[in-house]
């Protein structure tokens, strides 16, 4: 005979299960809807129809002839869809990442972007952008490995300065990271004051972050493959994640290996940024609040936590680019405008709401 | 059965070395209390043996395995730690904390099953949190969470429990109630507990044996009544304490006393009749101001003459809860002829004891200063019916004069120091 | 007969079969040049007859003109001695008062010797106006019509340092009595303006404020005349385009792209709308609400243009990543009207941004681009 709080934590635990869910199918929902906007006007029906032709067998169902003579399919298959997925794999890996680094260093102040990771992107394609490096050999993919290199290599080597024998103590790490961000972020300001005007629209217009790149299929692979790699494994250590929360010598009094703990999700941590960082561009807001928002409303355990605020960060960011692509006419308007001016007073409000003070 | 060994244990924190040599074997159902001066080593101790600050030298066994050649999950499914204080970062409910207490048994993939879900009940109902499983651990006040704590630690079911002064932060009747839990562990459970304190009647009313450290190494080890003595006390905290035993409790108690600044001594001495505890303080305090002090006749067992032993002031005592004899009485008088003033404490009186007050006829008639302490101590001081008061009455006609507070009679008695000086 | 076919028929299947396909061909293509030849040259032979028929006409109007043409060159010679003595009185007028376009005043009694530019666009000016000789400093960016960097390399010329923001320090040090600013140097044009030197800045932000620009500094430096030559030459030039692209029966939709990640275009505001509109052509993103807007692929592939440029600056050139070529494979592209006909085309980047004189040779380049049909083929 169980008692109440017994039924009450289990019920609790099938709770997670259906939170999942239902974030899952508002996830599909919106990716579809985002579908829908763009500059090119293609009605709901034309996009279901370009879609299910996609399917091998119910595709010779569908007829797509007399869709007018714009390339509809080609602007959903090769445009839309690409960017749609990218804006889903960024947003959720940007949120992972910021779960994760909230819950290693214990601080709701932590984002992907913390020891380093978004300076040693922006060194990375400055470098690329403003004195050419490594164009020649990697031709147009140069500014997305230099971002992806610049921004991983940077982590890495915040990680190495932290450590002391075989520990790495977080405040060093968070130290660290603050002076490598200033100085990589120096070195970008020269940089832009010696670019000529067409060099430096370029680059701060990579710099505010944009989906606008990814508008090709090369890009979705190329991230794809990391994105999933990075959040499956940081699901594996949800629990120790969880148990990291009560602190470092008590999570190794209960069994956690916290060095490697830590190595293994700051490594998750640095690839999922660098990846997402690569294609787009700096974003913010959405490794630091959408951790929040999710705990908020589902709970600090990483084991439900960690995989819901991937799914609402990739829905909040593909809401966000649809946004950004059809606010300003026929321009488009920086994303990371829009998720700042919508994510912030939605996480005020929810504040708000909770009768309980909210810690983090 | 565990036993937990630490042998020849050196820990430094970079170049500081903090403990040296530390060896000590102890088995289950003991609970072992340490003890030291702050900077001692003891939190380092506990460090080092609960796996988290690997000694230079020397290794800590559980049964013959170094802790540090074993895997962390293996260590923790013998051994559980509750700290001091524990700051939450998330708001998890108490169940959720507990229940991380089974991670050492719990494979990556697995989430908590029923049977979990038991163990960290039946823990959370033994430390009384059951009933706030439910809440955030962020809400609950700090005897509450560090119950929760101990509830964790027991849903490790290990055989090793080490606390870090795991009732600081709380109230007396937390602290007695947990020492409670963890003492029924101990004997119920058979459960190896190391625990340090700061507070020494905490630590001797639990512990079996205790370890003072001081500088990073043992100064005693042993059974509790053993370790724990003025001289012991006195070596490794640099300060003056009485040890004994509670009368009723039967528990040691260690009461610090202040050293008084040493008092140029003084000419005069004393003596004083007294009982009943209503000596004791005017004994220290003229002690305090360097007068030499005696007193009489005082039985074995009273309190002053207890008192009396302590400071090591000399007394005409007499058999418990008697009468008192002429061999005492004479005994007392000599004593009373040998001191410069006379003070008589408000004692109470009995038939047995109000022979005392002829020696203070004695003094008055010698022409020697006599004075009653009248502050108030007692109200109901005849058990005579009548005849002690008379006859305090007729004293004080006879010339004894009267103060009102222990002070006046330092000044009374200072005065007398300055007249005798000159 | 039929005999003797055959029997070639049968040597003909003897003969190794390659052999006789490549005869086959090489008899068709024989024939086809053959054939070409004789059409081309039936044309010619026609174009010829008529020509010859035109000039016999001709022949006789030449006396006639000849006589005309003496008269009108002595009429030329006289008025040449006119010219020349009224240019002796204008530039004995030589006192100069200029006022920019923020309303700043500068008077100068002789023209200046020392001049420092402070913009490339500025430095064309200078050198299109004849008053190169005298320009003692110019920016790192500055690099027509002369290659100044190996000039102040070789200690010809001083570099003042970058077009935004500039530090007063070394224009002060070359000691200029005319200094030409811009909006990216209005901080150093005020500080210098305090000190006491003559600075001017100039702004254009339209074909004809461009020109009023040039016969400002034509006036400021004493050119006033090669100014005005050079400014009429220009205006004729843009007013040719313009006059032979309104009788075109078409209006391109012309596509620019500034930046290629993210895409970046042009809006209205700019010049190189303008230029794409005086060419005879329309920006496509001309209802952009920003005179830079970032725009998506899909924007483009629906609006659908006629005609692309793209920078050579950043096309094929070490420094950028992307060629014509990988332009064309972007996904979708392959819809678009320009790409199929393959219309896309690289133009000088300085000379489609910089408020100087090139802005013409800009605009013929796109003219070509936008109407090849009048203007010819780029």
């Amino acid at each position: 005979m169980k008692s109440d709080t017994e039924t009450a934590h289990l019920r609790r635990v099938s709770h997670w299960k259906l939170y999942f869910i239902i974030v899952t199918l508002v996830f599909l929902v919106i990716l579809v809807l985002s579908l829908n906007l763009g500059f090119a006007t293609i009605s709901f029906n034309d996009i279901l129809k370009i879609l299910t032709k996609q399917v091998p067998v119910l595709g010779n169902l569908v007829d797509l002839s007399d869709i007018s003579q714009t390339p509809y399919e080609v602007i959903i298959m090769q445009i839309r869809l690409p960017r749609v997925l990218c804006g889903a794999l960024v947003g959720a890996a940007l949120a992972t990442a910021g779960v994760i680094y909230q819950g290693i260093f214990r601080n709701p102040m932590a984002d992907p972007y913390v020891i380093g990771a978004m300076s040693g992107a922006s060194l990375g394609s400055a470098l690329v952008i403003v004195l050419g490096l490594g164009v020649a050999l990697l031709g147009v993919n140069s500014l997305q490995i230099f971002a992806f290199v610049g921004s991983l290599i940077t982590v890495l080597l915040v990680y190495t300065i932290s450590r002391s024998g075989s520990r790495v103590p977080v405040t060093m790490l968070l130290l660290t990271g603050i002076a490598v961000t200033y100085f990589q972020s120096a070195i970008v300001t020269f940089l832009q004051v010696i670019a000529s005007d067409r060099l430096l629209h370029g680059l701060t217009f990579w710099l505010i972050g944009s989906l606008a790149p990814t508008e090709n299929w090369t890009k979705v692979w190329s991230i794809f493959p990391l994105i999933v790699v990075g959040i499956a494994i940081s699901y594996l250590y949800s629990r120790d994640l969880n148990i990291l929360a009560l602190g470092e010598d008590q999570a190794q009094h209960l069994g956690v290996e916290t060095e490697k703990v830590k190595r293994i999700l700051l490594i998750c941590g640095a690839l999922l940024t660098a990846a997402a960082v690569s294609i787009s561009g700096l974003i913010g807001f959405v490794g630091l609040i959408i951790p929040h928002l999710t705990r908020v409303v589902i709970g600090p355990d990483h084991r439900v936590l960690l995989p819901t605020a991937a799914v609402v960060g990739a829905s909040f960011l593909m809401i966000c680019d649809s946004i950004a692509r059809v606010a300003m006419g026929s321009g488009e308007a920086p994303v990371g405008v829009i998720t700042a001016l919508t994510g912030g007073p939605f996480f005020i409000y929810l504040l708000r709401r909770r009768k309980k003070g909210y810690i983090l | 059965m565990v036993v937990l060994s630490i042998d020849g244990v050196d820990c430094s924190y970079g170049s500081v070395d903090v403990l040296r040599s530390v060896s000590f074997d102890i088995e289950s159902g003991q609970f072992l209390g340490i003890l030291g001066p702050n900077g001692s080593g003891k939190t380092t101790l506990l460090k080092s043996v609960s796996r988290v600050l690997k000694p230079k030298k020397g290794a800590i066994l559980i049964d013959e395995s170094d802790i540090y050649q074993m895997k962390t999950v293996d260590v923790a499914k013998q051994l559980a730690v509750v700290p001091q204080e524990t700051p939450v970062s998330f708001d998890f409910t108490a169940l959720e904390v507990v229940l991380m207490g089974r991670n050492p048994h719990m494979t990556r993939f697995k989430m908590e099953n029923k049977n979990d879900l038991e163990i960290a009940k039946k823990s959370m109902q033994v430390t009384r949190t059951w009933e706030f499983a439910d809440r955030p651990v962020t809400e609950l006040s700090g005897g509450e969470r560090q119950r929760v704590i101990i509830a964790r630690a027991l849903t490790q079911e290990p055989q090793i429990l080490l606390l870090d002064e795991p009732t600081t932060h709380l109230d007396i009747s937390n602290q007695l109630e947990i020492m409670d839990l963890i003492k029924k562990l101990c004997e119920t459970k058979k459960m190896l507990i190391v625990a340090v304190f700061h507070d020494f009647n905490l630590a001797a009313r639990y512990c079996d044996s205790i370890i003072l450290l001081k500088d990073g190494q043992i100064v005693a080890l042993g059974k509790s009544d053993e370790t724990l003595t003025s001289e012991n006390v006195k070596q490794v905290f640099s300060v003056d304490t009485i040890v004994k035993k509670h009368p009723i409790t039967d528990q040691l108690h260690v009461i610090p006393i202040s050293r008084p600044i040493i008092q140029k001594q003084k000419s005069l001495s004393i003596h004083l009749i007294c009982g009943g505890g209503t000596g004791s303080l005017v004994m220290k305090a003229l002690l305090d101001n360097g007068y030499r002090v005696t007193a009489g006749v005082l039985n074995l067992l009273d309190t002053d003459q207890e008192t009396a032993q302590t400071l090591a002031i000399f007394t005409a005592t007499e058999a418990p809860f008697s009468p008192i004899t002429e061999e005492a009485h004479t005994a007392n008088l000599r004593l009373m002829r040998k001191s410069d003033v006379l003070v008589i404490t408000p004692t109470q009186f009995g038939e047995g004891n109000l022979r005392n007050l002829d020696a203070a006829e004695k003094a008055l008639e010698e022409g020697k200063p006599t004075i009653f302490l009248d502050n108030g101590q007692n109200k109901e001081r005849d058990f005579t019916k009548g005849k002690a008061t008379k006859y305090i009455e007729k004293l004080k006609n006879k010339g004894a004069t009267t103060v009102n507070s222990i002070p006046e009679l330092l000044e009374v008695i200072n005065d007398l120091e300055i007249k005798n000086n000159k | 007969m039929c005999m003797d076919g055959l029997s070639i028929l049968k040597g003909v299947e003897k003969m190794d079969k390659t052999i006789t396909y490549i005869v086959a061909i090489l008899a068709v293509i024989s024939l086809v040049i053959a054939s070409y030849g004789f059409i081309t040259f039936q044309d010619q032979i026609t174009d010829l007859q008529g020509s010859i028929s035109n000039l016999e006409g001709q022949l006789t109007s030449i006396d006639t003109i000849e006589g005309q043409l003496n008269v009108i060159q002595e009429q030329i010679e006289e008025y040449q001695d006119t010219i020349e003595e009224q240019q002796q009185e204008i530039s004995e007028y030589q006192t100069v008062t200029l006022a920019d376009y923020l309303g700043n005043v500068v008077t100068l009694t002789s023209p200046p010797e020392r001049i420092v530019s402070l913009a490339p666009s500025n430095t064309e000016m200078l050198f299109a106006v004849g008053a190169g000789d005298n320009v003692v400093g110019v920016t790192d960016f500055c690099n027509y019509p002369y290659n100044f960097a190996a000039w102040i390399e070789a200690g010809n010329m001083t570099s003042i340092g970058n077009y935004y923001g500039p530090s007063v320090e070394p224009i002060v040090a070359l000691e200029p009595d005319l200094v030409l600013a811009s909006s990216g140097s209005l901080e150093a044009a005020e500080n210098l303006r305090n000190l006491g030197y003559n600075v001017l800045v100039l702004e254009a932000r339209t074909i004809d404020a461009v020109l009023q620009d040039i016969l400002v500094v034509g006036r400021a430096t004493g050119k006033d005349i090669e100014a005005g030559v050079l400014v009429s030459e220009i205006r004729t030039r843009i007013d040719t385009v313009s006059n032979q692209a309104a009788a075109a029966t078409t209006t391109p939709k012309v596509y620019h792209e500034v930046w290629n990640e993210p895409i970046m275009s042009v809006g209205p505001g700019t010049f190189i709308e303008e230029l794409m509109v005086l060419a005879g052509g329309e920006n496509i993103f001309h209802d952009a609400t920003t005179s830079w807007p970032v725009v998506s692929s899909e924007a483009i592939i629906e609006k659908n243009p006629d005609v692309m440029f793209f920078p050579d600056m950043y096309m094929g050139r070490a420094n950028f990543y992307e060629t014509i070529e990988a332009v064309k494979d972007r996904p979708g592209w392959n819809t678009i009207t320009a790409v199929k006909n393959d219309a896309l085309y690289e133009i000088n980047a300085d000379i489609i941004s910089r408020s100087g004189p090139r802005l013409v040779d800009a605009l013929e380049a796109i003219a070509k681009m936008v109407h090849p049909e009048i203007f010819g083929q780029l």
